[in-house]
């Protein structure tokens, strides 16, 4: 146990140093480059610190983005888990229902959400809306289609067991396949969400007048490469501050599984 | 009292429909313990789930006091082999779900219950644990905790005890011969074990493969097989050997 202990802590410290390692080496280079030998152009390729103190400076104008940004996310986000895991299992569990869908779904999950943003911002009033709805496609069908093929591939036993106790239908679908096939989901949900950040970016790059996407699509119009950098690093930190939030929350919901129990 | 009356089953393999059941009669009295027992394959499980409700018969039905059974009855609990647990649920907590979905009691007792279950399955130290966490034998006690929270008056248990070793088979057989004596309750348990069925039933029905069938019914006087080595227990043990034997005759038979 203890051995185990100190193991796993030392192993956590090593990767740490290593993390850390190949940051400073990539800086050092970089810092080279520019600086040092000034071997790349300086237009395209701004050193370290320049985009340091960019970044400084244009702290409120970038969280203003963010916070737009995040809106548009977390309302198509939020509206895709509401409607695909629920349609997920309804759907997975009525056969005739399923065998009616699956091929619908297979051809409508298979076309990239983003050919569908220069079509949304044309049929609808405003950006907002338009970009809503993109994420909210792209979301949606990677939470449905695996909440589906969970559903019908459940464990029968499962189903038997909870039949035994004469439970109603709706409380069978969410008190026993939707924790049984949680692990499924959340897989689908983790797909999902890298799907919305990509095309809120995309959407943003088309058609926005704020948002991280169109941070970066702006300056690069104005070939203000430092603040593209900016932009770039900054989704960068945002989407693994969120990743690493779903994280949390699965090793939360799936901690009766062996490989999560240990924390 | 349920009764099976003139079951027959078929399932199709390889697109063609394969007699699993043929004509299948039998009676559970209350408060009995009827033990089915036959080699694998022969339809057990199939006879157990059909008994339970959890399947239908083709032709024939099943009775439970006089009613057709279409679907699982109140008052009736499963054991299965494989135990279907509800992984993302403590064992405390698997034991609670089903008399909360049967709106037993109010929350407060559900859990007194349930921890007076898991405390005659010596599982009081477990109730925190997730089923992951626990032995074979422990799932299936917990399984067992599960099914008699319930209260039934008839409990279906298939090969319930077939995965486990031999102590913790035998730890188990006589935990449910001691509960199934202190509840009214009835008992029909799936085994292919020929002394499990002679020490555990009060009758044990020896049944035929291809298609399924009973084949004969053994009548099983309790006082004497509390010993597993006395004499009697070894003289029921041959009369069910000459039972399979006469079948394998049958299917030899039957195939020529
Ligand atoms: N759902 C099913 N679909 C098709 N065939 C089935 C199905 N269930 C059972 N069978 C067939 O019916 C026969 C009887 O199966 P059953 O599970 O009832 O046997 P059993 O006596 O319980 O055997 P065991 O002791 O191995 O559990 C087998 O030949 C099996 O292949
Ligand atoms: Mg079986």
């Amino acid at each position: 146990m203890i051995y185990k202990f100190n193991f796993t802590k030392s192993a956590k410290t090593q990767q740490v140093v290593d993390v850390t390692a190949i940051f400073l080496g990539i800086l050092v280079v970089w810092e080279v480059l520019t600086v040092q030998l000034e071997v790349l152009d300086a237009f395209l390729f701004p050193s370290p610190q320049q985009v340091l103190e960019l970044f400084i400076g244009d702290l409120p104008t970038i969280f203003r983005g963010l916070g737009s940004s995040l809106v548009l996310l977390s309302a198509a986000y939020a509206l895709a888990l509401a409607t695909a895991i629920p349609l997920g299992l309804f759907v997975g569990w009525r056969r005739r229902l399923f065998n009616a869908v699956h091929p619908i779904s297979k051809i409508m999950s298979a076309v990239p959400p983003i050919v569908y943003i220069p079509y949304a911002i044309a049929i609808l009033p405003t950006f907002q809306l338009a970009s809503v709805l993109v994420i909210f496609v792209g979301a949606f069908w990677p939470i449905f289609v695996s909440t589906l093929n969970a559903t019908v591939q459940i464990d029968k036993t499962l189903i038997d067991s909870a039949r035994m106790l004469r439970i109603k239908e709706r409380r069978l679908l969410f008190e026993i396949i939707l924790p049984a096939i949680m692990p499924q989901v959340l897989t689908g949900c983790s797909v999902g969400l890298i799907f919305s950040f990509i095309l809120l970016a995309s959407a943003e790059m088309i058609g926005a007048t704020s948002g991280i996407g169109w941070y970066v699509k702006y300056y690069s119009d104005f070939g203000d490469y430092g603040k593209v950098i900016v932009g770039i690093l900054f989704i960068g930190l945002v989407v693994t501050a969120v990743m690493a939030v779903f994280d949390r929350i699965q090793r939360h919901l799936l901690r009766w599984q062996a490989k999560y129990s240990a924390d | 009292m349920l009764e099976v009356k003139h079951v027959s089953k078929s399932f199709s393999k390889d697109g063609q429909p394969q007699l699993v059941l043929s004509d299948l009669n039998l009676e559970v009295g209350a408060r009995e313990f009827v033990c089915l027992l036959g080699p694998s394959g022969c339809g057990k499980s199939t006879l157990l789930r059909i008994m339970a409700g959890l399947d239908i018969a083709e032709s024939g039905g099943v009775y439970l006091d006089d009613k057709l059974v279409k679907e699982p009855q109140p008052k009736c609990a499963f054991v299965f082999q494989d135990y279907a647990l509800f992984p993302w649920k403590t064992v405390l907590e698997n034991v609670v779900y089903g008399m909360d979905v049967q709106d037993m009691y109010d929350k407060k007792t559900r859990v007194e219950k349930a921890k007076e279950y898991l405390k005659l399955m010596h599982l009081e130290k477990y109730e925190n644990s997730y089923i992951h966490e626990l032995s074979g034998g422990m799932r299936q006690r917990t399984a067992i905790a599960r099914s008699l929270a319930l209260e039934p008056e008839i409990l279906f248990m298939d090969e319930p005890f077939g995965a486990l070793d031999n102590f913790t088979r035998m730890e188990l057989q006589e935990l449910l011969l001691d509960i199934y004596s202190k509840n009214k309750l009835s008992v029909v348990f799936v085994t292919h074990d020929i002394s499990e069925a002679i020490y555990l039933g009060d009758r044990v029905v020896v049944m035929n493969a291809h298609p399924g069938t009973v084949h004969s019914i053994l009548d099983i006087n309790k006082g004497l097989v509390r010993d597993r080595t006395s004499e009697d227990f070894h003289l029921y043990e041959d009369k069910i050997m000459q039972a399979f034997q006469l079948v394998r005759k049958q299917e030899v038979e039957y195939y020529i």
